[in-house]
């Protein structure tokens, strides 16, 4: 399973290499700069965590330290997400930017909510190691929530979005859901799972920058054709013709 | 387990499921959105089409069926139940004629300028407005199947209307531009 582990970490490095080549190439860097900068330090943090050997104390440092620069770096990310996927529609853009702290906020009650999940420290775990596991899946966990009202607001508004942008938030939904739930297993389950979890998380890791590298396009920056809330003509007809018949019905019942 | 813990998962879990479900919910429903017939949904919009939904419900009819000669008790619950199954039929139609009311007042704020955010906020209160009132319907409605009280749709049918007033009044603007 080390090997395993190793060869993805090997991958995800490559295929960060690749998503910064792939946005570069499209001229895609200006528009998802944050996106591109996320991406850009991954590979900096990593080279730096490969420099230091694995069981020392130094690594430990600089991986909390590479993991919480990520943290506030995506919380940037989706913020910036959000600007980008409004920037078209001026209304929802001002009530976006008055009302992302509220929605931060809610993200972050949920997430305090389910800080306890993880509260008992199994044999074998370094507690000091858990707690930023918890602190870690928690800002992870908000925001994935955040990435979820964004989506629920995009999606209740009649709104074109580009496809670009649907692409970006369902690899980044993927990525904190696996990055949350991940670390929540690790915290969870007996030390001898953590080197699984970690392969699974770095698999679903690969899974996200390749969903990025093949769906993020050129010609995605074009809005899709999705106008927004109506129903199925045909049913919504048939039904209407049906209540016609009840009302024809009901207007010339007589009581005798 | 204790219940704070349980509490912790369930509000964890429990919100997480029930984001996706909206946003999957959300996302079936505009891909399964076929063109609908153009048109000012306001204007087709009409109070009256559901009068018949007050008098569904009423007990007139049943009590004229109760004072004729062979009736028999099963067919009282028989007639309640197709009047429910049919005062549900108008209650769909009253919901989707809403959802396409709704829709084009999204539609109009969505495409219009940063003068229009309070707007934003005032359609997701009608939303929610809606969202509670025919909840609230249609638990009174599953009550009385039971036997358990009455429905009395006038208030829902005046809430509609102030709804819809209150929409067109605010809309007005935007779609003179």
């Amino acid at each position: 399973m080390f090997g395993v582990e190793r060869a993805l970490f090997y991958l995800n490095v490559v295929a960060e290499l690749g998503l910064l080549f792939r946005l570069l190439q499209c001229r895609l860097y200006r528009i998802y700069g944050s996106l591109f900068l996320y991406w850009l330090v991954q590979p900096i943090e990593s080279l730096a965590l490969l420099s230091v050997g694995r069981q020392s104390r130094l690594y430990v440092y600089l991986y909390w330290g590479a993991q919480t620069i990520n943290i506030f770096m995506a919380l940037y990310v989706v913020q910036d997400l959000f600007r980008i996927a409004l920037s078209e529609h001026p209304a929802i853009a001002t009530f976006g930017r008055r009302s992302v702290l509220a929605a931060m906020a809610l993200a972050g009650t949920v997430a305090l909510a389910g800080i306890a999940l993880d509260s008992t420290i199994l044999p074998g775990h370094y507690p000091a190691i858990q707690r930023f596991a918890t602190f870690e899946r928690s800002m992870n966990f908000v925001v994935l929530i955040f990435l979820l009202l964004i989506s629920i607001l995009l999606l209740w508004f009649p709104i074109k979005v580009r496809r670009n942008i649907v692409v970006y938030i369902s690899g980044f939904v993927l990525f904190a859901a696996a990055r949350s739930f991940g670390l929540l297993l690790a915290n969870l389950l007996p030390q001898a799972a953590t080197l699984t979890v970690s392969t699974i998380l770095l698999g679903l890791t690969l899974l996200c920058l390749l969903i990025w590298i093949v769906g993020i396009r050129p010609e995605g920056e074009r809005t899709t054709a999705t106008p927004g809330y109506r129903r199925d003509a045909d049913a919504m007809q048939r039904l209407s013709r049906q209540l016609d018949a009840i009302n024809q019905t009901l207007a010339g019942f007589v009581r005798h | 387990m204790t219940f704070g813990l349980a509490l912790a998962w369930a509000i964890t879990v429990g919100s997480l499921a029930g984001l996706v479900w909206w946003v999957t919910r959300m996302a079936l429903r505009r891909r399964h959105a076929t063109a609908w017939p153009d048109g000012d949904a306001s204007a087709s919009f009409s109070l009256d089409r559901y009068q018949p939904m007050a008098g569904l419900l009423a007990d007139d009819d049943l009590v004229f069926l109760q004072a004729q000669p062979g009736y028999r008790k099963e067919m009282g619950v028989r007639w309640k139940r197709e009047r429910r199954r049919i005062f549900r039929l108008y209650l769909g139609e009253l919901k989707n004629d809403f959802r396409r009311l709704h829709g084009q007042a999204r539609e109009l704020v969505a495409q219009s300028g940063a003068e229009s955010a309070d707007l934003v906020a005032v359609l997701m209160k009608q939303q929610t407005t809606f969202w509670r009132a025919t909840t609230a319907l249609e638990f009174r409605l599953a009550l009385e199947a039971m036997g358990i009280g009455k429905v009395d749709v006038a208030p829902f049918m005046l809430l509609i209307e102030a709804l819809r007033a209150d929409l067109a009044q605010r809309t007005a603007p935007l779609t003179a531009a």
